[in-house]
């Protein structure tokens, strides 16, 4: 079952092919073997996870309809309150902190839909991160290349689906920190319109700019997982007061009729060959030849920069001045740099971001669906701190997200589809207008039928 | 009661430049910016060691070069920002 779908396990646990003990046991064995060289587990809850298979065992024997997530380990970024384990959310400081009192929202849904928790996930400190690294529990590694970097900042996330230790992880998307995982990792990542999946009981970075959504390795997993997670929370002020709206049913739609476009001017530059590789195969299967640039991608791109730089700073003021010395330094000094913007100049990049949405929201108008790279490069190389762009040197670490972030800074939904390149894979952003997340999985689902898009597996 | 604020504090590791905030303003390595980084650091009773000011000095001129391309920006004065609040 080591690298069975999520849908997979679900129907052979509901047919009473599979116990959800035996998944559950499976999975622990895969994590106790291979976690050691992923580091992509900060914690394994397995007394939980065996208690909840053992439940659900029974309910099958006493005739009990089980979820459409039956039996289907998962785990999450140790950001998530897991009831129970103080919330890291990849800190030192955080620690100290007293056991979550109960389970993220967003847990509580899974586990209603069948699925198994079984731990919590690496990441870059308080998600100030692209590159997956960690000085407090050391770096998550790629499981196609232990030597290189899974992305950040849900870096646990990533590996743990690409190295085949889970079907199914949740992770956070500030600035691109699904999506980058999904590309060096090469797998399916989505997320969400913000304001769709509620982030209720996890530890914030920006909110104004935090979303949660899940990794898989097929886009109807993604679905599987997206669907059990809808619903409005009020937990969470920023959950819309939306319906449900079904993706999984939406995938055997197909793609005729879609108006697709390829994302010209700012996302042809920068692009490492491998970049550019990926996104051709990408518009040639989807037989996509119209280009559209997105206005003043560029400077939204700064605008995100500026407002994460001060609403992720403001965040942790206090902790800057009482235990500084306990933060990862390279997070510190962004946090302490950011702290000193003066306000006019985010109230400015706050104004310029409602215009830009307006611009981007028109386009959509034209087209269903715009294709974008997801990263510049493939997965650098663990403890990297330049990279070449366009001929220029410059600092890996802020540079990754550099074509995520001017679609996260207005919310729009997105899936990162993995382009199984050789030696290493990158993936390419399904980008929809707000609220269609199913164009963007149908997409997604296209691809992979058609063998373009395709999560490989490493031989680990 | 009021709290009064702490004064701001770069710390040292050597004690023969106690007292002094940084590189003095007429010394070539000066950079203004550290001026401004000690002053705002003030105001928010933020402690900055020496030694992660150049950091904190380099990360903070990539933000204000990113800001300075979003002023840059005309937008009519009755734009509305982002978040809008509702009552």
């Amino acid at each position: 079952m080591d690298w069975s779908s999520a849908s997979e396990i679900a129907r052979a646990v509901a047919d009473g092919q599979r116990s959800a003990l035996s998944v559950t046991e499976a999975a622990l064995a895969r994590i106790k073997r291979l976690n050691p060289k992923l580091n992509a587990f900060t914690d394994v809850v397995a007394e939980r996870a065996r208690s909840k298979a053992r439940a659900l065992d029974r309910a099958r024997s006493a005739g009990q309809r089980l979820g459409p997530l039956a039996g289907v380990p998962f785990a999450v970024k140790n950001l998530f309150d897991v009831s129970g384990l103080a919330t890291r959310a990849g800190s030192k400081i955080n620690r100290s902190r007293p056991p979550a009192p109960r389970d993220a929202t967003l847990i509580e849904r899974m586990e209603t839909a069948g699925a198994v928790l079984v731990g919590a996930l690496n990441m870059g400190e308080y998600a100030y991160d692209f590159t997956g690294e960690n000085v407090h529990d050391g770096a998550s590694r790629n499981p196609h290349d232990f030597d290189r970097m899974t992305g950040g900042s849900s870096g646990g996330s990533g590996g743990a689906v690409a190295g085949g230790l889970v079907p199914l992880a949740l992770g956070s998307d500030t600035n691109g920190s699904i999506r980058v995982p999904s590309s060096f990792c090469g797998i399916f990542g989505l997320k969400p319109t913000y304001g769709r999946l509620s982030r209720a009981h996890t530890f914030p970075f920006v909110s104004s700019f935090d979303h949660l959504g899940p990794f898989a390795r097929t886009s109807r997993d993604l679905a599987l997982a997206y669907d059990a997670m809808q619903g409005h929370d009020a937990d969470d002020p920023v959950c819309a007061d939306r319906p449900i709206e079904p993706a999984l049913l939406a995938l055997d739609h197909g793609i005729e009729g879609l108006r697709i476009a390829v994302a010209g001017g700012y996302f042809r530059k920068g692009a490492s060959p491998e970049t550019r590789e990926a996104m051709e195969r990408v518009a040639e299967a989807l037989d996509v030849r119209r280009e559209i640039e997105i206005p003043e991608a560029e400077r939204a791109r700064a605008a995100a920069y500026v407002i994460t730089a001060t609403e992720g700073a403001a965040l942790h003021l206090d902790r800057l001045r009482s235990s500084a010395k306990n933060f990862d330094p390279a997070v510190r000094d962004r946090l302490i740099a950011g702290l000193l913007v003066p306000a006019p100049l985010v109230m400015q990049a706050q104004k310029f971001r409602r215009w830009y949405r307006a611009q981007v929201l028109e386009l959509f108008n034209d087209v269903d669906v715009i294709l974008a790279p997801a990263t510049p490069t493939t997965a650098p190389k663990l403890g990297q701190e330049t990279f070449v762009l366009d001929g220029v040197e410059m600092a890996l670490r802020p540079n990754i997200g550099i074509y995520t972030q001017p679609i996260s800074f207005i919310g729009l939904p997105v899936v990162a589809v993995p382009v199984p390149l050789t030696p290493l894979p990158i993936a390419v952003q399904i980008i929809a207008t707000q609220w269609r997340e199913d164009v963007a999985l149908r997409v997604a689902y296209a691809l992979e039928q058609a063998g373009v898009a395709i999560a490989p597996r490493p031989n680990i | 009661m009021t709290r009064r604020p702490r004064k701001a504090k770069v710390l040292r590791k050597d004690s023969r430049t106690k007292g002094k905030a940084t590189i003095p303003a007429t010394h070539p390595q000066h950079d203004p910016l550290d001026d401004f980084i000690i002053a705002s650091a003030r105001a928010l009773d933020l402690k900055i060691d020496k030694a992660w000011m150049p950091a904190v000095r380099g990360n903070l001129a990539v933000t204000l070069r990113l800001a300075a391309l979003v002023s840059a920006f005309t937008l009519p004065d009755d734009a509305d920002q982002a978040p809008v609040f509702k009552a």
